[in-house]
């Protein structure tokens, strides 16, 4: 059940995503996946591996609904968040979209507990909510400073 | 985190990677649109992480990286390690005029490579994880390429 259910939600945000109307670029958009991946499998692999703070499930099927929530799922759904902050003209939205999106990561997390895919007695939730919004601001800023890289010359062949 | 389970070649020849490959990297970086070149190191690093901490732990355990399954200080060392060579890839698929022709033999040869740097690891597993990898990086460089200029002048 587990399995099926990140996979919808994988399937469903990489669909909207796909089909929305984006307003950062394509180099922008990879970017922001790839620092986002970078950043989520280390968090992951250092709280469950390394500190055992949260325990995950041996079932080979329910953990490869953590590693498509982690992959895919996670990334995904900040690209369409910082997609839909670019299109919005005020702060306000900007961080109302950024808050509903942290809470939306936050429970598909909490969601794995219910699914037996993760264990996680020993883990607060607040500590999802602290490295959500640390990642959603590195990535706010290092996209900055990336899109300030961007040029425009002519190709020198 | 621990620095290394046991400072010995495998530490040495990391090092030396990493200072040749960066060198090389900021030698040719220059002609490069510069959010490209950001983008070749990240890509580069990004598929060593994901494939590392896919199929090389957790689950399925299928190797090992440096000495132990820990984290490690030069573990961050090896991941940085293939920055440069996704780089590579895009600055060599730029400047060798690479295309639909030529593909094949571009990714093929970067497989070889790549298997050839590895060691402790079963060749039946690599050389189609390294095809793989080449095939993705090269069809990813060819969106990159479509919309931005890669080249550009001084």
């Amino acid at each position: 059940m587990g399995f099926a259910f990140y996979f919808f939600v994988s399937w469903l945000i990489t669909i909207i995503f796909t089909l929305m109307k984006k307003k950062l670029t394509f180099v922008e958009n990879s970017f922001l996946y790839l620092l986002t991946l970078i950043i989520n499998i280390n968090y992951s692999w250092i709280i469950s591996f390394e500190l055992k703070l949260v325990n995950l499930s041996k079932d080979p099927l329910d953990y490869t609904a953590f590693m498509i929530n982690r992959s895919i799922g996670i990334p995904f759904i900040l690209m369409v968040t910082f997609n839909l902050i670019k299109s919005v003209d005020s702060i306000g939205k900007s961080v109302f979209i950024a808050v509903c999106s942290i809470c939306v990561q936050v429970l598909l997390l909490k969601l794995g507990t219910n699914f037996e895919i993760t264990n996680r007695e020993k883990w607060s939730i607040i500590n999802d909510f602290i490295y959500f919004a640390l990642l959603y601001v590195v990535a706010f800023y290092s996209l900055k400073i990336f899109r300030k890289f961007r040029q425009s010359e002519a190709i020198s062949r | 985190m621990r620095l290394w389970e046991s400072f010995d070649k495998n530490e040495i020849s990391l090092l030396i990677i990493f200072a040749a490959a960066y060198f090389a990297y900021f030698i040719l970086n220059k002609r490069v649109n510069k959010q490209v070149r950001i983008l070749g190191l990240l890509w580069g690093i990004t598929i060593g992480i994901l494939f590392d901490f896919t199929i090389g732990g957790g689950l399925l355990d299928f190797y090992r990286i440096n000495d132990s399954n820990h984290y490690e200080l030069f573990d961050i060392l090896y991941y940085l390690d293939f920055g440069p060579f996704g780089f590579f890839f895009f600055y060599f698929y730029e400047t060798l005029h690479i295309n639909k022709k030529t593909f094949i033999f571009y990714a093929v040869a970067w497989a070889i490579i790549g298997v050839a740097a590895q060691r402790g690891y079963h060749l039946s597993y690599s050389f189609p994880v390294f095809l793989v990898v080449q095939t993705a990086t090269g069809s990813f460089f060819a969106q990159v390429k479509k919309r931005e200029h890669v080249l550009v002048k001084n």
